[in-house]
């Protein structure tokens, strides 16, 4: 599977994302759990969060690698870096000056480019970070306009989009065709019995002649 | 009551503003309906208030024909060896801002009271429409426009029935 990375690799820094630790390194995880977080986490889920992407990213942690104390251990290493900041009720979250280094960062990659993936199938994901979002798509869709469709409120749907300038777009009277055998038949039978007007029609043109004369 | 004028598109017109939800509707009003009209391919008749140059409403009338593919010997002596010639009403559309006014009607009822004038002239068996969506399908539907049975949003109105709709009146 190819897994997404909100936190990219710093350009500058080759092998370290934009918040300064080693992409393959257990701060790397921390950041982005907490860059997918629209809230504030606690030590604990962060480390919960972290095994998680690291195991989606074919990672290798232990039992140590998140543990409660290692993971309140780099959050305080980022904070004295401006990078993460502790509310009141003691779950941590990401700083502004954090969050705007990841969101206007050039590079975008996935972990499957810096390890073995650990499986050959080849999907998609989105992650999201508050109103901004980052993707990656299939190559198909290079140079591609696409489409998106909300299906559900967890559900986006991304299609290849034609473009066609809307001077250019036909209309329908476009297409007129010759009438099939069964158009024929009634296209006929409206010329033998034209229909009475309907209610609505006698009206309209009743007022009309009446506006018009 | 709302108001309105119906009269032949002009220079003078504003129509930058014409917005209905149909992108390509609006388009042709502000960009092609000119051309259609001194090309002599169709022609434009827009609604206004009173006083007024700013359109907010329109529709288009062309010179039209159908075509029979396969016409048994039996039925062709009841038509012609040309296409049975037709009016093609081929954009009808209102502004948001006049939207559910009547102005619809209006201009509909302006469009076949038009096609009954140059049908007194030529022979024209009817009006056909091609219906942008479900929501024109039943508007033109209620005024008596059937679908063709295979072409469902190709509609027809035959001019004996508009004729009729016409004199109803005088009975």
């Amino acid at each position: 599977m190819t897994v997404s990375v909100i936190v990219p690799e710093d350009p500058e820094r080759p092998g370290r994302d934009v918040l300064g630790v080693g992409l393959v390194r257990r701060g790397h995880f921390i950041h982005e759990v907490m860059a997918r977080s629209k809230e504030a986490l606690t030590a604990s889920e962060i480390g919960e969060r972290a095994i998680t992407v690291a195991s989606q990213s074919g990672a290798k942690y232990n039992d140590r690698t998140f543990a409660d104390d290692t993971t309140g251990n780099h959050l305080r290493y980022m904070r004295d870096r401006g990078y993460s900041e502790q509310l009141p009720d003691k779950r941590w979250q990401l700083t502004d000056l954090a969050r705007r280094k990841i969101m206007t960062a050039p590079g975008k990659f996935t972990h499957s480019q810096l390890m073995p993936a650990n499986t050959s199938a080849s999907a998609s994901e989105i992650r999201t970070v508050d109103d901004k979002g980052y993707m990656l798509l299939p190559k198909q869709f290079v140079n591609s306009t696409v489409t998106f469709e909300m299906v559900s409120p967890t559900e986006l749907r991304i299609r290849k989009a034609v473009v066609i300038p809307e001077s250019e777009l036909p209309l329908l009277e476009d297409h007129l065709r010759p009438l099939s055998d069964r158009d024929r038949d009634f296209f006929l039978d409206l010329l033998d019995n034209p229909p009475e007007p309907t209610p609505a029609l006698r009206a309209a043109m009743k007022k009309h002649k009446k506006r018009h004369g | 009551m709302a108001d309105w004028l119906i009269e032949p598109l002009a220079d003078d017109h504003e129509r930058g503003s014409f917005s209905c939800g149909n992108a390509p509707l609006d388009r042709f009003l502000q960009t092609q309906a000119g051309q259609y009209g001194r090309k002599g391919v169709g022609r434009t008749f827009v609604a206004v208030r009173p006083g007024q140059r700013v359109v907010i409403g329109f529709y288009t009338l062309a010179a039209s024909s159908i075509e029979i593919a396969h016409l048994p010997p039996t039925l062709a002596k009841k038509l012609p060896k040309h296409p049975v010639p037709m009016v093609l009403l081929g954009r009808l559309a209102v502004d948001s801002i006049a939207r559910d006014q009547g102005l619809g009607k209006v201009l509909l009822s302006d469009a076949l009271s038009r096609s009954l004038r140059i049908a007194d002239e030529l022979g024209v068996f009817g009006v056909h429409v091609h219906a942008a969506d479900d929501g024109a399908v039943s508007f033109y539907a209620r005024y008596g426009f059937q679908p063709f049975p295979e072409q469902n949003r190709h509609m027809l109105l035959s001019m004996a029935t508009i004729r009729k709709s016409a004199g109803a009146d005088e009975e």
